[in-house]
């Protein structure tokens, strides 16, 4: 750098020969601190250039599939999704003697007394609202049938009062109370009756909360099949923040196959929206694998022996006894020996689950999640091999360790079961599933399979905020 | 107990860039430090003559290598893998200039005509320390035109067409760098004759 530079200024572009003879070739060592700078710019870079189009096919069909599960999950499961034409059916009135006052009114389904059993043409088909007038009678089927759905849907509510929208899968039929029979089912404890006419689904207006949104109650009368769906506060929206530990099984493949126990603390946060929710966190991962060195010493072994004479005596008979001794021959070789240590890494992992509570009763739920989750090598503590030959002279050791990939997506799949202790908190255990799109080693002329891991996150949910209904 | 130092375990180094460039585009994060710690002398080389001082260097080589690994796969493995290398460096200076010095490019030079001449042995006392210096103490543009042209061997249509200016204002531009050389020059030569008598007496 501050070697001394021979040329004549006057020389014929003296100075341009100068500058480039010197500066062409200029190399400058910047300080060791620079490339982190540039790694961290570099995986930076990478997280927010990520590009679908280098994505492998497994990543797709993953993609697809999960996509058609929301969409289905979705178009069944959200509430009043395949109802849509039940605003336009024929609306029973709440009877004059069952306001909200009355002691049956807040934790009952309320069947309307006055209300004729429907079995016109309009009330069928739903053109207009199937409004009974005052001066006509209910019969007596028709108050049974209140009677019946009463006692039928009670012993499932809530003490707390919404709106509740009835849809009835059949007609009250005025003149068949005669010929009702009575039998019962032990499947779900209900009475049944025969002499049922279907008809097109009819609304009434109810005064109830059953304790979950969407929940489909079956009233079973003497002219037909009530299905109750809770339409009023269907969509609860809250959050939740969650703390857990998932212990983690994970199966690496390819030419050499075996499993490695991972630990992760997982922090999240999930809005939830009726029975959907998103989920994302950060979870910090604490794995390990083997580290693989190939030490190449020379040590003095003893490659034989001979019997050595050390004196020899002669004998009474004139022969020759000769005494020797096991002498061993050593010689300088060279061993290839293996040593491996525990190599440890740090992970951070953000995930991204849309989730769907298929299962859900006053204490405990099922939410099944699933989505994409990216983790990124945030460090790694890489052991020294502990190479201890006796008499050995190391050669060289050669470090045969896969390196370990920056950044990796996964794709997750968990079943989620939360058992509430109170209000405001709850116990979880989810049991998932991560299958990673690449595999999270490289080396040279080695290949390797994407790992799959299995584990089981146990934790506690704070649920915050008051959560809010969609009026 | 034997402890080895992080030179003797480490893998060594690849010879062949052609297997470097593949295990990066593999996302080897150890093949893209090999590569960058092979190139990286080289290329701190240019940005340093790019650069006004040391911290534009180092933006400009963050930058260069950024865009160097972002781009590695449109390495077709044909040519000088350096060259080409090089070739995203100049122009990740240039980019860094033209993004900061914009507004200077639409100053014509106007030649004052003073152009002093040079002892014989003005360059001869002369170290790369002190060119690097001087090429660093050049007005921005002067700079980056002096360097293309200079050193990296541009033709003045191709520095037009690179920084968007005009070919005039690129000899402009250069000539003036030339003389901004020369009048430094001419100062280290007086220093050096100061410092001389200095220390005769």
């Amino acid at each position: 750098m501050s070697e001394k530079i021979d040329f004549k200024a006057n020389d014929e572009g003296g100075l341009d020969q100068l500058m480039r003879k010197t500066m062409a070739g200029y190399r400058v060592e910047p300080r060791p601190g620079l490339w982190k700078g540039i790694s961290r710019k570099l995986l930076w870079k990478e997280i927010i250039h990520f590009n679908f189009t280098n994505l492998s096919p497994k990543f797709w069909i993953a993609g697809t599939t999960a996509l058609l599960i929301v969409a289905t999950t979705l178009y069944i499961g959200f509430p009043g999704a395949a109802t849509d034409n039940v605003t336009t059916n024929p609306v029973v009135n709440i009877p004059a003697g069952l306001s909200a006052g009355h002691p049956a009114a807040t934790s009952s389904v309320l069947i309307p007394a006055s209300s004729k059993p429907v079995h016109n043409e309009n009330a069928i088909t739903g053109t207009r609202p199937a409004q009974v007038p005052a001066s006509e009678k209910p019969t007596k089927s028709a108050i049974e049938a209140e009677q019946i759905a009463l006692a039928s849907v009670s012993g499932r509510q809530k003490k707390s009062t919404g709106i509740l929208t009835v849809e009835a899968e059949s007609a009250f039929v005025s003149e068949v109370a005669g010929e009702n029979k009575l039998s019962s089912t032990g499947d779900n404890g209900l009475t049944t009756y025969s002499g049922i006419t279907p008809v097109k689904p009819c609304k009434a207006m109810l005064l109830s909360i059953s304790p979950m949104p969407d929940t489909i109650i079956t009233i079973h009368t003497p002219t037909g099949i009530l299905k109750v769906r809770k339409t009023g506060p269907a969509a609860v929206q809250f959050f939740s923040a969650n703390l857990g530990i998932t212990p983690e099984i994970a199966f690496y493949g390819g030419s050499d196959e075996y499993t490695r126990t991972n630990y992760w603390l997982n922090g999240g946060i999930t809005y939830h929206i009726s029975r959907f929710s998103i989920a994302s966190g950060i979870d910090l991962g604490y794995v390990y694998d083997e580290g693989k060195y190939g030490v190449e010493y020379k040590s003095r072994d003893s490659i034989g022996y001979f019997n050595g004479v050390t004196s020899y005596t002669v004998g009474s008979n004139n022969e020759i006894i000769y005494n020797t001794q096991v002498i061993g021959v050593y010689d300088s070789l060279q061993h290839l020996a293996g040593a491996s240590v525990r190599n440890r890494y740090t992970y951070l992992q953000v995930p991204l689950l849309l989730g769907y509570r298929f299962f859900e009763s006053n204490r405990i739920s099922l939410t099944f999640q699933a989505g994409p989750a990216v983790s990124v090598l945030l460090g790694s503590h890489k052991e020294e091999p502990a190479v201890d030959y006796r008499n050995a002279r190391i050669i060289s050791v050669d470090n045969n360790t896969p390196s370990r990939i920056q950044t990796n997506w996964q794709i997750l799949a968990n079943i989620y079961f939360e058992m509430r202790l109170n209000k405001k908190l709850s116990f979880y255990m989810e049991p998932s599933f991560k299958y990673y799109l690449k595999p999270m080693v490289t080396q040279e002329n080695v290949t390797f399979r994407p790992p799959w891991t299995i584990g089981l996150g146990v934790g506690i949910q704070f649920n915050f905020g008051n959560k809010k209904t969609s009026p | 107990m034997l402890n080895f130092t992080d030179s003797k375990i480490c893998q060594p180094l690849s010879d062949n860039y052609d297997d470097l460039i593949s295990r990066c585009l593999n996302g080897e994060v150890a093949a893209e430090y090999q590569l960058y710690h092979r190139i990286v002398p080289k290329m701190y080389g240019i940005c340093l003559r790019y650069g006004g001082n040391e911290t534009e260097a180092k933006d400009i080589l963050q930058n260069g290598f950024m865009l160097l690994f972002r781009h590695l796969n449109q390495f077709r493995f044909e040519g000088s893998f350096e060259g080409w290398v090089q070739r995203i460096f100049v122009t990740t200076a240039v980019n860094y200039y033209r993004k900061n010095l914009k507004f200077r490019w639409a100053v014509e030079y106007t030649d004052s005509g003073e152009d002093k001449g040079l002892k014989e042995d003005a360059l001869s006392a002369l170290s790369t320390k002190d060119l690097l210096s001087i090429i660093q103490g050049l007005p921005g543009g002067c700079r980056v035109i002096f360097n293309m042209h200079v050193i990296e061997n541009y033709e003045h249509k191709e520095i037009a067409g690179m920084l968007g200016i005009s070919t005039g204002n690129s000899k402009s531009q250069l000539h003036r760098a030339k003389i901004l050389i020369k009048q430094r020059l001419q100062e280290m030569e007086k220093e050096r004759c100061l410092i001389m008598l200095h220390e005769r007496k």
